[in-house]
């Protein structure tokens, strides 16, 4: 070979001629002429955009990278839902997942750069009252005051479709099905309303004490109250199921999966309950303030307390896993994806933190961040979302915790505007905003980024 | 026993003797040697389906990596990193296409986890940031699509580009 070699080398081109001649050769297609299985084990070492561009190369491969359960894996590996009928990829793209795909990379992408940015969409309404709740599922938009009622809005119209009255205090907690709100207020009762009449079709007395924060799970409701106990309820009949008595201070925070109830309280503790047989199983302390917030993914649960700590525990041992420490105030709100948490604080800084390592990965700060204390956090796509007491709300990246842009500035940003609550879905932004003053109405305003048209 | 070997034939007929703590990193010669029976010395394991020199490129990484811990599961939901491949490995693989192509029928045929792992990353990595025109040129492939065809589908992955 070094023979063949030295005589060609004295002419390059030559040689490249040879190369050229043989590499072929020694070249295979794997993926056409690997058994499809091992193919396949190939592509899911590739992330969507090599896996798209390999599609492009030839039949053969256009077959094999267009493979169901490759997309559907890598929209797993994303956390990425089978995206409903119709998208905008619904002429292009035939593969289900695939086109999931290409939906959540496109409100990404709108999300992320889409200029300008969607009109707003602004709904006035609860006078100078203060939001407190706010529920969306895309269609419809429920908010609820502390003007003692909740206002149902079309996002199609844009108009407010009904207003709930009934409660003789102010609203301070709802949930939403299909068909069906519930509202927890300080006159101690809590009630479910027909969405679409607007009739109150239960009132369900038994708190002593304003109720102030409510979890649905399927047709059953938990409340928590300043009266110290946990009540069940069922929201279809109207029944009073269950009442779990144990902490000694208001309850703050209640979550529930169906099986465990979890609540948070100004006792400083948490508790874990099986609700059908009443029983607390778990009486979770460490704390040394009061609970304001909770997550609960049916295996961890994350508690925040005006301690200024986060604590995960395991919910079946009842043990504390993690003291998460960095945050100098209150955590207001908190989302758990995964291993990931987020979490707003009121010393107007976010933190994402890996629950298993008990590690901070970001703190969302810097030049960009809010002025003043953080209202709440929500995971949408691959970004934070964060409202802030300075009347914004701000766009982050949720692996690297850069800051991409603000999503929303009230006029009266820095002079006592506010966004109090946020709610997302994949496609829109929805902001309760107001103003401590009066230099801002309360009113629900919402960007549509999927009625966005990019140029491309 | 340590140090006790069994031999492996080639499809081309040559003989290795391996320890069995080494060939046992093959699911399926383990499966033959419980399941068979097949522990005596003067046993051999027939390979029809791998050649010599791939046998020997096989046993040549399994001896490296006798020592490893078994492989983790695959998490379906987690994505796939190839940038973990060691330099041994890397060095290892650093051969033409039609042998990684071998060795990676070679590591399903013997049920090689780890070097089946090993040798698809290492495709996957020749394919990662490509563009349609440079995975064609590395893998000798011919564009069979109709101007039509090929305009419909960049259209469906358009969005890979979007930034």
């Amino acid at each position: 070979t070094e023979a063949l070699i030295r005589t060609c080398s004295s002419n390059t081109l030559q040689l490249n001629h040879i190369r050229n001649q043989i590499e072929p050769y020694f070249q295979r297609d794997f993926i056409r002429d690997l058994p499809r299985e091992l193919a396949l084990h190939v592509l899911r070492y590739l992330p969507a955009g090599d896996v798209g561009r390999a599609s492009r190369t030839c039949r053969a491969w256009y077959e094999t990278c267009n493979d169901i359960l490759l997309w559907k894996r890598i929209c797993q590996t994303k956390y990425i839902p089978l995206k409903q009928l119709p998208t905008i990829f619904d002429d292009t793209i035939d593969n289900s997942w695939k086109r999931s795909y290409a939906c959540h990379k496109h409100l990404e992408y709108v999300w992320q750069h889409g200029q300008p940015l969607p009109d707003p969409l602004t709904l006035r309404g609860h006078e100078d009252f203060v939001i407190t709740c706010l529920q969306f599922d895309g269609k419809r938009i429920v908010s609820g005051s502390d003007d003692n009622s909740l206002k149902i809005w079309s996002i199609a119209t844009g108009q407010c479709e009904q207003t709930l009255i009934g409660h003789n205090g102010g609203v301070w907690c709802s949930e939403m099905t299909d068909d069906l709100i519930v509202s927890g207020s300080t006159d101690r009762t809590i009630r479910v309303w027909n969405i679409n009449t607007g009739a109150c079709q239960h009132v369900l007395y038994g708190h002593t004490s304003t109720v102030r924060c409510l979890a649905l799970h399927d047709d059953i409701v938990v409340s928590g109250s300043r009266d110290a106990t946990v009540r069940v309820w069922n929201i279809r009949t109207g029944e009073r199921l269950h009442m779990l008595s144990g902490h000694t201070a208001a309850v703050r925070c209640v979550c529930y999966n169906g099986k465990y109830v979890v609540s948070g309280a100004y006792d400083h503790t948490i508790r874990v309950w099986l609700p059908d047989q009443e029983r607390c199983v778990h009486t979770l302390e460490g704390h040394t303030n009061r609970v304001y917030s909770l997550v609960f993914d049916g295996k961890h649960i994350v508690s925040g307390s005006l301690d200024c700590m986060i604590r995960v525990w395991d919910v079946e041992q009842g043990t504390c896993i993690h003291q998460l420490t960095g945050h100098l105030s209150l955590t207001s709100g908190m989302q758990l994806r995964g291993n990931i948490l987020v979490s707003g604080n009121a010393d107007s800084t976010v933190k994402i933190w890996n629950i298993e390592s008990g590690k901070c990965l970001h703190t969302l700060a810097g030049r960009n961040k809010h002025a003043s204390a953080v209202t709440w956090v929500q995971v949408v796509l691959n970004y934070v979302v964060s409202s802030g007491d300075d009347g914004t709300v701000k766009l982050w990246d949720l692996e690297t915790g850069d800051f991409i842009r603000d999503l929303v500035r009230l006029e009266s940003a820095g002079n006592g505007g506010v966004v109090w609550r946020i709610k997302c879905t994949d496609s829109a932004l929805v902001c309760a905003a107001g103003s401590r003053n009066s230099t801002e109405d309360t009113k629900v305003i919402m960007l549509d980024f999927d009625r966005t048209t990019i140029c491309s | 026993m340590a140090g006790h070997k069994i031999k492996l034939q080639s499809s081309d007929g040559d003989t290795f003797d391996v320890e069995v703590e080494i060939a046992k990193q093959s699911a399926t010669i383990k499966t033959m040697l419980e399941d068979l029976g097949m522990d005596e010395e003067e046993d051999v394991i027939p390979l029809p389906n791998v050649n010599s020199a791939i046998l020997k490129k096989v046993i040549q990484w399994a001896t490296h990596h006798k020592d490893d811990p078994p492989p983790p599961e695959d998490d379906e939901n987690r994505e796939k990193n190839t940038n973990d491949i060691s330099s041994w490995d890397q060095d290892f693989l650093k051969v033409d296409q039609g042998t990684l192509f071998e060795l990676i029928l070679a590591a399903n045929y013997l049920d090689i986890k780890g070097l089946l792992d090993v040798t698809c990353k290492t495709v996957a990595n020749m394919i990662k940031g490509k563009t349609p025109e440079e995975i064609r040129r590395t893998f000798n492939i011919k564009n069979d699509f109709t101007p039509q065809e090929e305009e419909q589908i960049k259209k469906e992955n358009e969005w890979c580009e979007e930034k």
